[in-house]
């Protein structure tokens, strides 16, 4: 009887485990889904500007002294403006993705990055990331003419002055897909699926 | 105080617990570093010397849970950490910041804070209290076993909630 008991014991026991290994792997493949499906590639949640328009034009503060006019390209190129704060842990994981990727990318495009409020923290992210070799804009002014509200966000200006794509970034795929909006000539990755589809 | 098997089960979920955060912080340092800032409880820069010690620390912390003679005074460090961690995001909720990342689920999972934190780090000091105040083995095998049995069920239902949590933050940003 007492070995029975033991017994049945032990296969209740792997069957709850059995069951919670299950649980455990629906809940992950809800968060798997929850990261694919919406935004796939850099979201687009801008009401104030959209792809192809006319991008705002802002003189702004560089963080080392001087001006830079955002949104306007130097000829020939495109602009990648990289919002980005340093109290933000996202945007500086995603600091090597961005610069690897201007690297990569050096023969058309320049990066820009931009954020606002006080020098010093911004001094700080820029020497302990070696953002040194790019322009670092202070401008209150410029996160809002191109609509910022969520940190990371990216806006890839066209060599005409126009937006090429734009959007949260979260990830390097994210970044790559503003990239690719822009190659091909479509808003975002979810109006490409949806053409597609 | 409780008996041996659930004591030994809780010590195997809490080293089980450990040993994942403390992986987790050292997949990404400099990650954890910007996580540890980020509660701002600490002077600026502190994150950068101690994310990688406090790691480490949790996976040793980890490894003494099984050893004999070092499990009541690592559970009652646990206990600390844990109950540590727990106050740090009392404070910051305190303060309203809830945005901040809470660097539980280590590189790739990301967690705003909420109420459910700080309980469930409540929980696991309980655990870790009751598993230290209940010393003593099985003296059966079956007791091993059901001890392997009883943390393997609760460590996995705590990644499950752990997950949800996360999920509901991802969804609510759909909405």
């Amino acid at each position: 009887m007492n070995n029975a008991l033991l017994v049945s014991s032990v296969l209740l026991w792997i069957v709850v485990l059995v069951m919670a290994v299950v649980i455990f792997a629906l809940v992950r493949q809800i968060g798997v889904l929850y990261e694919r499906v919406a935004p796939a590639g850099a979201l687009m949640v801008n009401r104030k500007l959209g792809v192809g328009q006319e991008a705002p034009r802002v003189m702004a503060q560089r963080l080392d002294g001087g001006t830079l006019e955002a949104g306007v390209p130097a000829a020939g190129r495109s602009q990648l403006l990289f919002f980005l704060a340093p109290d933000c842990p996202l945007c500086k994981s995603l600091l090597p993705a961005v610069l690897s990727a201007a690297r990569a990318e050096r023969d058309w495009l320049d990066l820009v990055f931009a954020s606002d409020g006080d020098t010093t923290p911004h001094a700080e992210l820029v020497r302990r990331h070696g953002l040194e070799g790019f322009p670092y804009l202070l401008s209150e002014v410029l996160g809002r003419s191109y609509g910022v509200s969520k940190l990371p966000y990216g806006v890839l200006i066209d060599e005409q002055g126009r937006i090429a794509s734009l959007g949260i970034v979260n990830s390097r795929e994210h970044l790559d897909s503003l990239f690719e909006a822009k190659e091909r000539k479509v808003a975002s990755i979810q109006e490409f699926v949806g053409r597609s589809g | 105080m409780v008996d041996p098997v659930i004591a030994l089960g809780l010590v195997l979920l809490l080293g089980w617990v450990l040993l994942d955060a403390g992986l987790g912080k050292l997949r990404d340092v400099a990650l954890t570093a910007a996580h540890i800032d980020d509660y701002r409880l600490l002077p600026d820069g502190a994150g950068a010397w101690l994310a990688r010690p406090l790691a480490v620390f949790e996976v040793a912390l980890a490894g003494l849970l099984l050893l004999p003679f070092a499990r009541v005074p690592a559970l009652l460090c646990a206990a600390a950490i844990i109950g540590m961690y727990g106050v740090a995001i009392t404070v910051n909720l305190l303060r309203g910041r809830r945005d901040i990342d809470c660097g539980c689920g280590g590189a790739g999972q990301s967690q705003r804070l909420s109420v459910a934190l700080p309980l469930r780090n409540a929980f696991l000091v309980a655990a870790a209290l009751l598993a230290a105040a209940s010393p003593g083995v099985p003296s059966h095998w079956s007791g091993w076993l059901f001890s392997l049995f009883c943390a393997a069920v609760v460590a996995l239902l705590y990644a499950s909630v752990n997950g949800l949590l996360a999920n509901q933050q991802q969804l609510e940003r759909l909405r």
